[in-house]
């Protein structure tokens, strides 16, 4: 057979004669029709039509930033509280971010940008899960208080959120209360912390004041709800 | 010489040309296929159990504002249905801590509410009835709004906000209201949304607003045909 002219376009004959290794693996033996069509993707497959148990719920997002009047220093920390149908699948339910302070400008925001993912998995949606945060900071002596507390439920419909929380500090009664607090590093503070603030029972009797405004951006994937027959958005599909 | 059709039978005819078309279009109505309906997963039998209608209601009492106020107050919250709906999980009464106000004048209350329903009706969809209580420095208790809110019929994320009002009563009641406290109240709750004819009776002073945050989750309610959204 005549040998063709060479194209020097490609490249020179010796180099192009090499067997190009494939960097995905699977095409390694494409050339034998019989590995091809053994290939899992090529299998049949009803995604409708799957048999399910479960329905997963997938929370991830970050706490972004937050204001407070004239409190500096401040680090959150997250619980997630839910009900006992609810498995976790992945992830970690608390938390602790770093401490933030505010930039040197007017601006009162402090950012903390702590991003958090969990997946959970249920049959019910009974005891929707809640995020409990608590602001603490560092007091004269160098010891960590936790001074502020709120919580937000997580989004219902799946996609996008954005929440403001605002937090709340427990005001003691008297004058002298607050000032031993001040001393002994341990101001009014909640017992049995997540349920209470999580469930609301117990709390008739407590004071407080309005603490700081936190931004939550939440981003929510939701699976085999509207098996179940759920709807969780007014959205036509 | 072949003898031309009658009337009749021509009809004959075209009724077995149509039979023979009928035939080709294959729709065989005789078939009954919901024997194999436990195979076809993509609409599996479910039970009527499956289609009782449920809601699920969760949020938070956010907070307040526009009461002019520099007094802590706290919410006792009510949550009203109609007959035909059942709690399915148990409620805790609603009573929130007392706080007090910031510079805005807001008030935080945060307070995390959840309802599990089942409903049978659409009537008497679920409700809050809201009692602003105040709490003065000398640890006095009043009752000084009320405000009542239908909760969203539809599935999704929503920020109510209640407004109330406090019943006004003449000169003298007013003026001893705003020197000493204790403003006139409501004896029961009937004029708020049980017997409405009882409002023509009663005149009243606007208050500040309550706001609410709540996502909603439906089950079953498009599945039986009601549409909300």
């Amino acid at each position: 057979m005549e040998r063709l002219e060479e194209d020097l376009s490609l490249g020179t004959s010796e180099e192009y004669k090499d067997d190009e290794k494939s960097i995905f693996s699977e095409d390694a033996n494409i050339d034998n029709p019989h590995e091809y069509s053994k290939h899992e993707n090529l299998q049949t497959y009803e995604p409708k039509r799957q048999p399910h148990s479960f329905f997963y719920l997938g929370v991830s997002g970050q706490i972004d930033s937050g204001e407070f009047n004239n409190r500096d220093g401040i680090a959150i920390k997250y619980d997630i509280v839910k009900g006992n149908r609810w498995k976790l699948v992945k992830g970690e339910e608390t938390g602790i971010s770093q401490h933030g302070f505010r930039n040197q400008g007017a601006s009162k925001r402090i950012v903390w940008n702590f991003p958090f993912e969990v997946i959970y998995s249920s049959t019910n949606v009974k005891e929707w899960p809640q995020i409990v945060l608590y602001g603490s900071g560092k007091d004269f002596r160098g010891r960590e208080v936790i001074e502020f507390y709120g919580s937000v439920h997580v989004p219902t419909a799946p996609g996008r959120h954005t929440r403001y929380v605002r937090l709340f500090q427990p005001v003691t009664s008297s004058i002298f209360g607050k000032f031993l607090g001040w001393i002994k590093g341990n101001p009014a503070s909640y017992k049995d912390a997540p349920n209470l603030i999580a469930k609301g029972e117990g709390r008739e009797v407590t004071r407080v004041q309005s603490g700081g405004l936190i931004k939550i951006t939440f981003q929510i994937t939701q699976r085999n709800l509207e098996k179940y027959g759920y709807k969780t958005t007014s959205s036509d599909d | 010489m072949p003898r031309l059709d009658s009337k009749e039978e021509r009809d004959h005819k075209i009724k077995e040309e149509l039979e023979e078309l009928n035939n080709k279009l294959e729709i065989d109505l005789s078939r009954d296929d919901s024997e194999n309906d436990h195979l076809n997963l993509e609409r599996p039998i479910r039970t009527k159990a499956d289609y009782k209608p449920e809601a699920l209601f969760v949020g938070q009492i956010l907070g307040a504002d526009g009461f002019d106020n520099e007094d802590a107050l706290f919410l006792e919250v009510i949550f009203k249905h109609g007959d035909h709906w059942k709690l399915l999980a148990l409620p805790s009464p609603i009573q929130t801590h007392s706080c007090y106000p910031d510079e805005d004048g807001t008030y935080v209350f945060a307070h995390p509410f959840e309802f599990y329903l089942t409903s049978g009706s659409i009537h008497g969809w679920p409700k809050f009835i809201i009692k602003v209580y105040r709490l003065d420095d000398f640890g006095k208790i009043d009752a000084i709004a009320y405000g009542s809110i239908t909760l969203p019929n539809e599935a999704g994320t929503f920020e109510l906000e209640c407004s109330t009002w406090r019943p006004m009563g003449n000169c003298i009641d007013e003026s001893y209201s705003f020197f000493l406290g204790g403003p006139p109240k409501l004896t029961t709750l009937n004029p708020l949304t049980r017997d409405l004819t009882l409002r023509e009776n009663i005149s009243t002073v606007s208050s500040g607003n309550i706001h609410i945050q709540c996502d909603v989750i439906l089950k079953s309610f498009e599945d039986l045909g009601i549409k909300t959204s």
